[in-house]
């Protein structure tokens, strides 16, 4: 019996083999780089160009299906909703102003001029005191007031004749006062006037 | 044929398929891969795009049959924020709860502000000022302001003088400046 050395370096062994293997080997990746090739330029790619066609013509279809009325009508009707609830919240009343006048006012005290200003919370009272101890009653009485941040007395002037003092004050009120009003007043009640806007 | 030559030529066919299939790899298949990838991450997007647009607007007719059947809240929302501006109706408005409030309006004035714009697709709030004199009784006028704070149109106080009226009489004059609003197109 031959040793494996000796198979290998006998020159009939070696040629009887035809590499069949390797050929058949590349023969297939061959055969598979073509096939994937035309698959891409005949299967895939038309595909999906004509899956991207139908998919923007879908896409026109639907963005023709909403009308530009609706679309206007959807935008005002939740644009109003929005600014309705932004306004409400912002919305104070200073009706209560006038309760905090009475309260802090004097009846011996007489008011000619009141000027209130919202954005300033500021009130100019011009009015007329019977002596100067009154006028001082009322001016601490506008002190103590826990809506009144800052009073000033601006001018003050005894009348020869009728002995009245007249004056001019500057309250500058606490904006919480507003605000804690609005809460305690609750939900505004709706009071429709005469008409409807167009 | 010698198996030796039929070896050989074996070989270079092999080589031959080889060299060919990198070529057409190299050349067709990477460049078609490369315009394929392109197409496919198109279509993903339009179907991302797609599916998202039938869902807005599935919602968006969802919203709007709810919004037909709303009925008459349309027209209450105008009243209290008129879609545009609307003078005629301020004017009304205030007139109605001087008149409700025993009241005279000596006079009325209105000048539009800026408008202040909106957020995203939210429509911006314009502001209309409205100056108004009146004269009548302290009781009188104080209903008058509560009631116009508490009034469907929503309008915010500005400022406010209360003086006695010149000419005798005793009457008092209330000047009030008004804000109130409506929404810009």
């Amino acid at each position: 019996m031959p040793s494996f050395e000796g198979q290998f370096k006998n020159k009939e062994y070696l040629s009887a083999q035809t590499p069949w293997r390797v050929l058949i080997l590349t023969f297939t990746v061959f055969i598979f780089t073509v096939l994937i090739y035309f698959g891409m330029v005949f299967g895939y790619g038309p595909y999906l160009k004509s899956k991207t066609r139908s998919l923007d013509q879908k896409i026109s279809v639907l963005n023709q299906s909403v009308d530009e009325t609706q679309q206007k009508q959807i935008i005002t009707f939740f644009s109003q909703m929005t600014n309705i609830q932004s306004l409400l919240s912002k919305h104070k009343t200073f009706s209560q102003v006038f309760d905090f006048i009475e309260r802090s006012t004097y009846p011996q005290i007489n008011y000619s001029d009141f000027k209130f200003s919202a954005a300033e919370m500021e009130i100019k009272i011009e009015g007329t005191a019977p002596s100067y101890n009154d006028l001082i009653k009322e001016l601490a009485l506008y002190k103590q007031s826990p809506e009144v941040k800052t009073t000033q007395l601006e001018n003050s002037s005894a009348q020869e004749q009728s002995k009245e003092v007249r004056f001019s004050v500057k309250l500058i009120l606490d904006p919480q006062f507003i605000k804690q009003q609005i809460i305690r007043t609750g939900e505004p009640t709706i009071n429709e006037a005469t008409s409807t806007p167009q | 044929m010698k198996p030796s030559t039929k070896r050989m030529l074996s070989i270079l066919v092999a080589i031959i398929l080889l060299i060919v299939s990198v070529f057409v790899y190299t050349s067709l298949i990477k460049p078609e891969y490369k315009e394929i990838s392109v197409m496919r991450d198109r279509a993903a997007t339009l179907s991302q795009t797609y599916n998202n647009y039938e869902s807005f607007n599935k919602k968006f007719q969802e919203i709007f049959a709810q919004y037909q059947n709303l009925g008459d809240l349309e027209n209450q929302l105008s009243m209290i924020l008129p879609s545009k501006i609307d003078a005629a109706y301020a004017a009304s408005q205030i007139s109605g709860i001087a008149q409700k409030n025993k009241s005279n309006l000596l006079s009325f004035t209105t000048r539009q502000l800026a408008i202040k714009p909106g957020i995203g697709t939210v429509k911006g709030i314009g502001t209309l000022r409205m100056e108004a004199k009146l004269s009548g009784s302290y009781e009188d006028f104080k209903m008058f302001l509560r009631d116009m704070e508490s009034n469907i149109m929503i309008s915010d106080l500005v400022s406010l003088r209360i003086e006695r009226q010149r000419g005798g009489g005793g009457g008092i004059l209330y000047t009030l400046m008004i804000d109130t609003y409506y929404q810009a197109e």
